[in-house]
């Protein structure tokens, strides 16, 4: 477009317009959401109010099979199996996939279950990288043990799908810890609603809080500013994010660290994928796809109660990488998949969910960046005043600041986790200055794997320092 | 300058939209505050509330008969959350103990109430609470509590009214139980086994019928009807035998043999071209077969699908007749490299259990 006309000044008053017509809209979206939720949960809790009674088995819960993909977590694996086998279910099985670890996850394991080999006669029905040994567990015969060459998570969880022998898998990452009757609330779907083919819980931050006998003990949130920014995140991203799209079938994520998935369906439509670094989203993203072809009444659906916990990065080079791996994988899952969107079946995964990510989510740190460039620029060529920079600022952090903290009233009228005054004191300010360096830190780092992802740089296991104190025994935990 | 700055149309919405945001903000802080208050004074009160309750129930339970303490109006919801908490977890005589606390409080009036008020989270409480207690008085409630669109109330509802269990509550959660396809399968599986002799015999007929007139919604009640484990003739399992084509009907079927009579219809379906029905006969031909189904378990391990070989070899080696001298004389003559491979695998998973 010729902007001479206008000149320079027309071409930043036009500018001015898109940006805040772009945050107007991002963050429209995310408080419709918001009330999405609110509806969604004045419904829902009521109706669970004797959910958490001592429950009676009847026998048809269906058995699962639970994958635990490990890549070097010789630090976190043993917990997180400890924690897998005391979970209140009647049937499940575990079966942890070392990577090709070159650390000693494979040593831990067999130290802590007394693995030995076993000749197991499974079915190569995804292709997979060659598996060496499967061993099973003399301790705990529902525990096996399979050693392949390194091919990514995605790979590794197509080989437990391959040695699965239950209809239903849950994939849970070996640095997570799950509550103890997690399993029995996330199935509940698939015993009420045959259509359901994949159901996802809540991840929560596992920093500061403390573990005994393999679960959560005390919840507490984090001594690390980046941490506590991350639980504003995962509040917001899990309780508006994932239960909004939800309660309109429009859910495109269902988190790696904690989902459970109809084996057949997940085979039926090819398994995980092995050359992305977002497989968890890109695998919902093609069910809903290939399904909505197929032309097949099916669900996918969240639920906020069944919880999962997770370590995540106190450090900015882990956290920088994780976040542009993220857009990576959200940029490889929705341009595979772009057939979805506004196609003839779509509904609202296509019509709705679709748009939004590939607008707001994918092409969200662009805009954002630009925007803050682009503004700094017009300033100091002197387009535009101080205060009128300043009111736009003033208008992106406040709108910013207001999601952060409905989800924050959410958090407390939902599930109240963090119920300790201070701890909601510490809650608010973080939702407050997360929107001031951080958020944007955050769009530059998912721009950065925007650009990653157009010169295609190749996915890999995502490696994370960890701190694991939450991980360690409370007596070894600093006072 | 402020006001200056804000002559432009678009600096002006930001503006507005920015102050908007802050005053919603600080409406949602405000409301946090409210929510975390109340909650705290809630927590406050139920801790104090089962601090001086708890006692009494155990002492209850225990078959004592405690002086009890006041109960306002407003702790009613938390003792019978209390209440249902011990009732799920006890049996026998302590659940009659608790039932005669709740009466010596008089509490079936408020019950009532509770169960056709407006509030979901009361009306399930009252529901359960009903559902232990058999409260007759209560039938006409449920029955309309029992066409609740609402499943979770449905099924405490129907619950409640076999509680009651007299002629005129089972004829009406029969139909439900047969056409409420909503109802979670493993609900309505534990209301059956918790159900009286009257009523399984009543539920039995509906299958019969429902097998005689090929209804889609057999395959559901077959499925509730595993809970049971029933180990007696029952005509409707040769009828479906017999007559089906339809894989899952017979898949469901199969799962429901367990008398020896009923083999010889077994084995006429060891060719079946459906691999799920191939799984079900090996395992039937596991849970009952005799020595001359043997070489029918051989052969399905050569089957091309690996769910048929597995449970074959798996009812191979747990046949009680079997023993390791003639299964290592089986592994031997297997020809077949699928079907060898699978045995070794049943055999390490025997030696491992």
């Amino acid at each position: 477009m010729n902007w001479a006309p206008f000149g320079w000044a027309g071409f930043a008053h036009f500018i001015e317009w898109f940006f805040l017509a772009y945050f107007i809209a991002i963050n429209a979206g995310y408080l419709a959401l918001n009330f999405i939720c609110i509806f969604s949960l004045r419904k829902s809790i009521p109706a669970g109010i004797l959910n958490d009674m001592p429950q009676i088995y009847s026998g048809l819960e269906p058995p699962i099979t639970i994958i635990v993909p490990a890549y070097n977590e010789e630090s976190t694996i043993t917990a997180s199996v400890r924690s897998i086998l005391h979970m209140n279910y009647p049937l499940l099985e575990i079966v942890i996939v070392n990577d090709g670890s070159t650390d000693n996850t494979l040593d831990e394991l067999k130290k802590n279950l007394s693995l030995v080999p076993f000749p197991e006669a499974y079915r190569n029905r995804l292709d997979t990288e060659t598996v060496h040994v499967i061993y099973t567990s003399l301790q705990h015969p529902n525990i096996r043990v399979i050693d392949k060459k390194n091919g990514g998570k995605a790979d590794s969880i197509n080989v437990g799908i391959n040695v699965a022998r239950y209809p239903l898998f849950c994939v849970v990452d070996a640095d997570s810890i799950l509550q103890p009757d997690s399993l029995r609330k996330v199935v509940q779907p698939f015993l009420e609603d045959k259509r359901v083919v994949a159901v996802g819980g809540t991840i929560r931050v596992a920093n500061g809080c403390q573990i005994s006998g393999g679960f959560i003990g005390k919840v507490g949130l984090p001594k690390s500013w980046l941490a506590m920014m991350q639980v504003v995140e995962y509040t917001r991203a899990f309780l508006i994010g994932r239960l909004g799209w939800s309660a309109i079938n429009g859910l495109l994520i269902i988190s790696g660290a904690f989902g459970v998935f109809h084996k057949e369906t997940v085979i039926s439509v090819g398994g995980f994928l092995h050359n992305t670094v977002g497989e968890d989203m890109e695998l919902i993203v093609r069910i809903h796809r290939m399904l909505k072809k197929q032309k097949k009444d099916y669900s996918i659906v969240f639920l906020p109660d069944p919880v999962a916990w997770t370590e995540v990065p106190e450090d900015l080079y882990t956290l920088g990488n994780q976040r542009m791996r993220w857009q990576r994988g959200l940029s490889e899952s929705l341009m595979g998949n772009l057939g979805l969107m506004f196609s003839r079946n779509g509904g609202a995964p296509g019509w709705v969910a679709f748009p939004f990510m590939l607008i707001f989510e994918w092409f969200g740190p662009l805009v954002e960046v630009a925007g803050y460039i682009l503004m700094g620029i017009f300033y100091w060529l002197g387009y535009i005043s101080w205060p009128v920079f300043m009111v736009f600022l003033f208008a992106a952090l406040g709108l910013g600041i207001l999601v952060s903290i409905s989800s924050l009233m959410l958090e407390s009228f939902s599930f109240n986790l963090y119920d300790k005054r201070r701890q909601m004191i510490w809650l608010i300010i973080a939702s407050v200055l997360e929107n001031i360096g951080y958020r944007q830190l955050n769009s530059i780092w998912r721009l950065i794997g925007l650009f990653q992802w157009i010169f295609r740089r190749k996915g890999k296991w995502g490696e994370m320092r960890r701190s694991s104190d939450w991980n360690k025994p409370v007596a070894e935990l600093p006072s | 300058m402020v006001f200056a700055t804000l002559s432009d149309p678009k600096t002006r919405l930001a503006f507005w939209i920015g102050a908007i945001a802050l005053i919603l903000t600080i409406v949602l802080l405000v409301e946090i505050i409210r929510i975390r208050m109340v909650l705290y004074a809630k927590k406050v009160r139920k801790n104090r509330f089962i601090h001086l309750w708890q006692p009494v129930l155990i002492k209850t339970i225990a078959g004592e008969t405690p002086k009890l303490p006041t109960l306002h109006a407003r702790d009613i919801v938390e003792l019978l959350l209390l209440w249902l908490r011990f009732q799920n977890t006890l049996r026998g005589d302590s659940r009659l103990h608790l039932n005669r606390l709740l009466t010596q409080l008089s509490i079936k009036p408020t019950l009532l109430k509770m169960l056709t008020g407006s509030k979901t989270d009361e009306r399930l409480i009252a529901l359960a609470t009903v559902g232990f207690l058999g409260t007759k008085e209560a039938r006409a409630d449920l029955v309309v509590a029992l066409n609740d669109p609402q499943p979770a109330i449905s099924v405490l509802a129907a619950h409640a009214l076999l509680s009651i269990n007299d002629s005129d509550s089972i004829s009406h959660v029969i139909p439900m139980m047969v056409g409420r396809r909503d109802w979670p399968i493993d609900r309505t599986a534990i209301m059956l086994k918790d159900a009286s002799p009257k009523f399984v015999e009543a539920f039995l007929v509906e299958v019969e019928q429902a097998a005689i007139d090929n209804q889609p919604y057999l395959l559901r009640l077959l499925r509730i009807l595993d809970v049971l484990q029933l180990n007696r003739p029952l005509e409707f399992l040769r009828h479906i035998l017999e007559n089906s084509n339809n894989p899952e009907l017979v898949t469901s079927t199969l799962k429901l043999v367990r008398l020896n009579s009923d083999l010889d219809l077994v084995r006429n379906r060891l060719n079946d071209e459906n691999w799920a029905v191939q799984v079900q006969v090996a395992a039937v031909l596991g849970r009952l077969g005799v020595s001359e189904d043997v070489p029918r378990l051989v052969s399905l391990m050569s089957s091309k699908d690996w769910w048929v070989r597995y449970r074959a070899a798996k009812s191979l080696v747990q046949l009680p007749f079997i023993n390791h001298a003639k299964i290592e004389v089986i592994k031997q003559n297997m020809n077949d490299a699928f079907g060898y491979d699978i045995l070794l695998h049943a055999i390490a998973e025997q030696a491992e259990s």
